[in-house]
C-alpha cells in the first residue's frame, strides 16, 4: 500500500504539446503549453497556481481532469498513474470549479438535475436517495433546498458558483481544481465562496489546486504556490515563503500589481515590459527575460537550472550560485 | 475637497434613471450627486446592478430611447447634456468627453483596422487631414506603451492581446485629447499584472494631460490607489462619498464597511460580513438596505 | 442567500424577485408573438384536416364524373354541392384538397425527419469532435451544396420514376445541408462552455453528453431548421410534381393539380389559383411558425 506520505497528486515532468496552424496555408508549429511541470500536492494541501493567462494553468487543469492527455510525462493519483480505462474512477476523486459561474451550468437544467448528475452517472443510488445527497450537499454549501426545482437564469452568480461547488463536491471527491473561482464574482460574493472553499476544506479534508492570477486570493486560502510562466514552473514555494522572501523577478512583479486596498500608495511600477510573449516563438535562454528588470547576458543565451531552496525550488540565474559565481569572475 | 478654486468640470445633482419593464418601473438610479475637478479622478464603486454604469452612459448620453434620465443639474462645463441637442452632444463625446468600455473585444469593431479606428474620431470631429490624424494615431500608441506602433495600425483587434487591445481602447479615447474620460471597469477583464500597468498608464496620461477621470469599478484596490474621491453606491443610490483616505480610515456606511472586510488581505478577519446583494426589485420601500445588512438586522 | 423574507410587507416588486423558470417565460413569449400563434393555428388546423380527411372530405377524391366536369366554385356561381367544384375529371376539388394536405404535410414532415436527422448526427459530430470529423463533414456539406437540388432530384426521380417513397427519400437526403451547417455552428457554440466540460469531467460518456448537454441547447435551432425544411420540401414536392415527377396521378398533390389546371389556367384561372394560394397559406404559416420559434427561444440562461 501507499506510504502516508505519498504525494495525493503528483505531477512528473508532464509536457504538453498541441500543434497550431498559422493562418490557411500556413505551416504547422509546435506550441508548448506545459513545459516539464513537476508538482506535488500533499493531501489536504491547497496549492496555489498563480500566473498570467496564456500560461498553460487552464491545460494543467485539463489534464488533471483526465479530459486530455500529456505529450509526456506522468500524472499520478495516491502513486497511481492515470489512464484512459479508470475515467471514471479518476472524477470520482477530482472534480472541477469553473471560472465562469454563468457558463458552468447548464441552463435548460434544474439545479436538482445539474447537482445530481454526477451521482447519474456513476449510477450512485437510488432516486431517493440521490435526491437526499443532493439536499445535503445544497445544505452544505449554503443554499435553501427550495433552489432545487430553479434553473440557473433565476440565480445570482454567487448562489451559481455554489450550485458549481455543489456539483463537485457531491460524490464527496478528494481533490478539487478550481479555476479561478471567484474572479468572475462580485468583491462581497468573492470572499463569501472563498471562505466556503476554506470551511469545506476543513470539513471535507479536501485537496485543492486552486488556480488564480490573483496573488492575494491565493495567499488568502493556499498553502503552497506556484508560478508559472509560459508553461513552466519559475518558482515555488509555501505560502509564508513566497509573501515573507520572494526571490523570483517575475513572481515579485506579480506580488507588486496586487493592489492592496492602501489608500496614498498610488499604483505601482511592475517593471514588466508589457508584451507576454508568443508561446509559439518562446524567447531564448530564459522565457522571462525580455521583461525582466534584472535581465543578464547569460538570461538571453541559457535557460535557467532549477535550484532547490529552503521551502521550494526555483529557476532563476539570479540564484543560481554557480551561475552567479561565474559571474563574479567575469 | 478644494472648492471654489475652480468650477467643476461636471456637475450632477438629483440623477435619477427609472427603466419602464413589463412589470413596473425599475429605479436604477436614485438621485445621486456629484461634482468633478479638472484633473480630477473619482471612483464609483459598487457591484453589478447597482447602477453604477448607467450613470456613466448617461453622463455621455448613451442611455438610448427608452430610457430617460431625469436631473436637476448634470452639466459639463456650461453645456447642461440633458437639454443639449443630439448634434451637441456629438460634437462633445470623443473630442471633449471619451469613455472607455470593459471588453475591448467588444467595443472595437473587429471588420476595421485599429488605425482606422483611432483615427475615425479625429477625423469625424472634422478639421484634420488624414496624414495628421495618422501622425496622432501612432504618436498615442507609443504613449500608451505599444511597441512597433507603425504596423499596428493596419493589425485588427483579433490580433492584439487582451491588453494591448485595452491600450488602443485608451488610446483611442485620448485621440482628441478630452477634458473628462469616462472608464468604466478598464481592467476587470484583465490580468493583474496588465492592470497595475494600465492603470499605472492612465494615472501619468492623466497628469499629463489634466483631463478628469471617473472610474467605476467594483475593486477597491484599484480605488484606493487612484481615486482623489470615492462615491459608494448600492442599489442604485449614493451612500456615501468623501475624500479616498477618509473612506478607507473610517467608512461610515455599512455597506462600503463591509466591502473593506471582504478584501482577502493577510492578518484580516475571515469572515466576510456583507450580506446577499439581491438586486433592486428586492429592495423593501424607502430604498432601505436592513435586508442585506448583518450590521442592521 | 434568502432571496426575500415572508416578513416584508408584499410588494408588487418582490413578485420578481424568483425570475420565472424558463419553461414559464417560453410560455410569455409564445403568447406574446402574433406570428407564432398565426402560424402555429394555421399549420395546426392544417394538419387536423389532414389527419381526419375521410371524415372531412364531402366526397371521394378519385370518383370521376365525366358529366360533371369543370363545374365552378361556389362563389363563381357554381353549386353548394360541390363547393370549389370539380376538376376536369370531374373530381370534386375540395375533397382533393383536403387529400392533398396529407400528400403535402406527409412529403414535408418525413422528408425533413430523414434530412434532419442526417444534418444533425453529421453537423453535431462535425463540431463536436472537430479535427478529421469536421473536416469531412464540411467536405460532404460542400459537396452537396455544389449540387442543384432541382435538377438532382429530377434526374433521380425521372430514373427511379415518381412515387411518393422516391419523392420522399431523394427530397430527405437532398435537403440536410441547412441542418448539417446550423447544427455544426450550434454545437462549436456549445461545446467549449464550462457546463460541457463539467459533464466529461464527471466522467459523462460521449453519447450522454452530446445528449443530455449538448443537445437540449441547440434544440431551437433544430426545430427552426426543421420548420424551414419542412416548407422547403413542401414546395419542392409541388414542383417535381408540376413537372410531372414526382407524386403520380391520381393521387391528389397540390402540385399536382395545379399542373393538372394549368391548360385551362386561362379560360378557368381558379383551377390553378385554388391549389396555388392554399400551398401559399401551408408555406407561410410554417415559416412564421418558424420565424416565431427562433424568436421566443433566443438564447436565455445568461441574461
Amino acid at each position: 500500500m501507499n506510504s502516508p506520505d505519498t504525494p495525493i497528486l503528483e505531477l512528473r515532468d508532464v509536457t504538453k504539446t498541441y500543434t497550431v496552424k498559422q493562418g490557411l496555408f500556413g505551416k504547422s508549429k509546435p506550441l508548448t503549453a506545459l513545459n516539464g511541470i513537476s508538482l506535488q500536492l500533499n493531501r489536504s494541501d491547497v496549492l496555489g497556481l498563480v500566473g498570467e493567462s496564456g500560461c498553460g494553468k487552464s491545460t494543467m487543469a485539463k489534464i488533471l481532469l483526465g479530459l486530455e492527455a500529456p505529450t509526456s510525462g506522468q500524472v499520478l493519483v495516491d502513486g497511481k498513474p492515470i489512464g484512459g480505462e479508470n475515467r471514471l474512477e479518476l472524477a470520482r476523486r477530482i472534480q472541477p470549479i469553473f471560472q465562469d459561474p454563468y457558463s458552468s451550468l447548464n441552463p435548460r437544467k434544474s439545479i436538482e438535475d445539474i447537482i445530481a448528475l454526477p451521482l447519474r452517472v456513476h449510477h450512485i443510488g437510488d432516486e431517493a436517495s440521490r435526491l437526499k445527497k443532493v439536499r445535503d450537499i445544497l445544505d452544505v454549501v449554503g443554499l435553501p433546498s427550495r433552489v432545487l426545482t430553479n434553473y440557473p437564469s433565476q440565480m445570482s452568480g454567487g448562489q451559481r458558483q455554489r450550485v458549481a461547488i455543489a456539483r463537485a463536491l457531491v460524490m464527496r471527491p478528494e481533490i478539487v481544481i478550481c479555476d479561478e473561482p471567484t474572479s468572475a464574482l462580485d468583491v462581497s460574493v468573492q470572499s463569501q465562496i472563498l471562505n466556503l472553499l476554506g470551511e469545506l476544506r476543513r470539513e471535507f479534508n479536501l485537496t485543492y489546486l486552486f488556480i488564480s492570477h490573483d496573488l492575494a486570493v491565493v495567499e488568502h486560502l493556499a498553502t503552497r504556490v506556484a508560478v508559472m510562466y509560459l508553461g513552466q514552473v519559475v518558482e515555488e514555494n509555501s505560502v509564508e515563503g513566497m509573501f515573507v522572501q520572494t526571490r523570483h523577478p517575475y513572481s515579485k512583479a506579480l506580488l507588486e500589481s496586487v493592489l492592496t486596498p492602501e489608500p496614498g500608495l498610488g499604483v505601482p511600477d511592475t517593471h514588466l515590459g508589457m508584451a507576454y510573449p508568443n508561446p509559439i516563438e518562446p524567447p531564448s535562454g530564459c522565457h522571462f527575460h525580455p521583461r525582466c528588470a534584472a535581465v543578464s547576458e547569460i538570461c538571453k543565451q541559457q535557460a535557467p537550472r532549477t535550484q532547490l531552496t529552503t521551502y521550494g525550488r526555483i529557476k532563476c540565474h539570479l540564484h543560481d550560485e554557480t551561475v552567479q559565481a561565474k559571474l563574479v569572475q567575469a | 475637497m478644494t472648492d471654489n478654486t475652480q468650477n467643476p468640470i461636471l456637475r450632477v445633482k438629483n440623477l435619477t434613471i427609472d427603466i419602464p419593464t413589463a412589470t413596473g418601473t425599475l429605479h436604477a438610479v436614485r438621485g445621486i450627486d456629484f461634482d468633478l475637478m479638472r484633473g480630477e479622478t473619482l471612483c464609483i464603486v459598487g457591484e453589478s446592478g447597482s447602477g453604477k454604469s448607467l450613470t456613466s452612459l448617461a453622463l455621455m448620453g448613451l442611455l438610448g430611447r427608452a430610457i430617460r434620465p431625469q436631473a436637476d443639474v448634470m452639466d459639463f462645463e456650461r453645456t447642461a447634456l440633458l437639454e443639449a441637442s443630439p448634434k451637441t452632444l456629438r460634437s462633445l463625446r470623443g473630442a471633449r468627453m471619451s469613455m472607455i468600455f470593459q471588453e475591448p473585444m467588444t467595443s472595437l469593431n473587429p471588420s476595421y483596422t485599429i488605425g482606422d479606428q483611432l483615427m475615425e474620431a479625429l477625423l469625424i470631429h472634422g478639421g484634420t487631414s488624414r496624414k495628421t490624424a495618422r501622425g496622432r494615431a501612432i504618436e498615442l500608441l507609443q504613449k500608451v506603451g505599444i511597441t512597433a506602433a507603425e504596423s499596428r495600425l493596419s493589425q485588427f483587434p483579433h490580433q492584439l492581446s487582451g491588453g494591448l487591445r485595452q491600450r488602443v481602447m485608451i488610446a483611442m479615447a485620448l485621440m482628441c485629447e478630452p477634458e473628462l474620460i469616462i472608464a468604466d471597469e478598464p481592467t476587470t477583464a484583465l490580468d493583474v499584472t496588465i492592470q497595475a500597468q494600465i492603470l499605472r498608464l492612465l494615472v501619468d496620461l492623466q497628469a499629463e494631460m489634466g483631463m478628469a477621470l471617473i472610474l467605476i469599478t467594483h475593486d477597491l484596490g484599484v480605488v484606493a490607489r487612484i481615486a482623489d474621491k470615492v462615491a459608494v453606491m448600492y442599489a442604485g443610490a449614493l451612500v456615501e462619498t468623501g475624500p479616498t483616505a477618509d473612506l478607507f480610515a473610517a467608512p461610515s456606511h455599512p455597506y462600503p464597511r463591509g466591502l473593506l472586510n471582504c478584501i482577502p488581505l493577510p492578518g484580516k478577519p475571515d469572515r466576510c460580513e456583507t450580506g446577499h446583494y439581491c438586486g433592486h426589485r428586492a429592495l423593501p420601500r424607502g430604498g432601505g438596505l436592513g435586508l442585506h445588512l448583518p450590521h442592521q438586522m | 442567500m434568502t432571496h426575500s423574507s415572508s416578513a416584508l410587507p408584499p410588494d408588487p416588486l418582490l413578485q420578481e424577485t424568483l425570475a420565472p423558470t424558463p419553461a414559464e417565460r417560453l410560455r410569455r413569449r409564445v403568447a406574446g408573438h402574433k406570428g407564432l400563434l398565426f402560424g402555429g393555428v394555421v399549420l395546426g388546423l392544417l394538419t387536423i384536416v389532414a389527419l381526419f380527411a375521410p371524415l372531412i372530405a364531402p366526397h371521394d377524391p378519385y370518383a370521376q364524373n365525366l358529366m360533371g366536369r369543370m363545374q365552378p366554385p361556389v362563389f363563381l356561381d357554381g353549386t353548394w354541392e360541390h363547393i370549389l367544384g370539380t376538376d376536369h375529371l370531374g373530381r370534386d376539388y375540395l375533397s382533393r384538397l383536403i387529400y392533398g394536405a396529407r400528400i403535402s404535410l406527409l412529403i414535408g414532415t418525413v422528408a425533413a425527419l430523414i434530412s434532419g436527422t442526417i444534418g444533425t448526427i453529421l453537423g453535431v459530430s462535425a463540431g463536436y469532435f472537430g479535427g478529421r470529423v469536421d473536416a469531412v463533414v464540411t467536405f460532404l456539406i460542400n459537396v452537396r451544396l455544389a449540387l442543384p437540388v432541382v435538377l438532382v432530384a429530377l434526374a433521380v426521380v425521372a430514373l427511379l420514376g415518381g412515387s411518393l417513397t422516391v419523392v420522399i427519400c431523394v427530397l430527405g437526403f437532398l435537403l440536410w445541408d441547412r441542418f448539417a451547417v446550423v447544427m455544426r455552428t450550434s454545437t462549436l457554440q456549445v461545446r467549449n462552455r464550462d457546463y460541457v466540460t463539467a459533464a466529461q469531467a464527471i466522467g459523462g460518456s460521449t453519447p450522454r453528453v452530446i445528449l443530455s448537454e449538448i443537445m437540449p441547447n441547440i434544440l431551437n435551432n433544430l426545430i427552426v431548421v426543421i420548420t424551414l425544411e419542412m416548407a422547403h420540401a413542401i414546395l419542392l414536392e409541388a414542383v417535381l410534381s408540376f413537372l410531372g415527377l414526382g407524386v403520380q396521378p391520381p393521387t391528389p398533390s397540390w402540385g399536382l393539380m395545379v399542373a393538372e389546371g394549368k391548360n385551362m389556367m386561362l379560360f378557368e384561372p381558379w383551377l390553378v389559383l385554388i391549389p396555388g394560394a392554399v400551398l401559399f397559406v401551408l408555406v407561410l404559416a410554417i415559416n412564421l411558425l418558424g420565424d416565431g420559434l427562433r424568436d421566443v427561444t433566443a438564447p436565455e440562461g445568461r441574461n
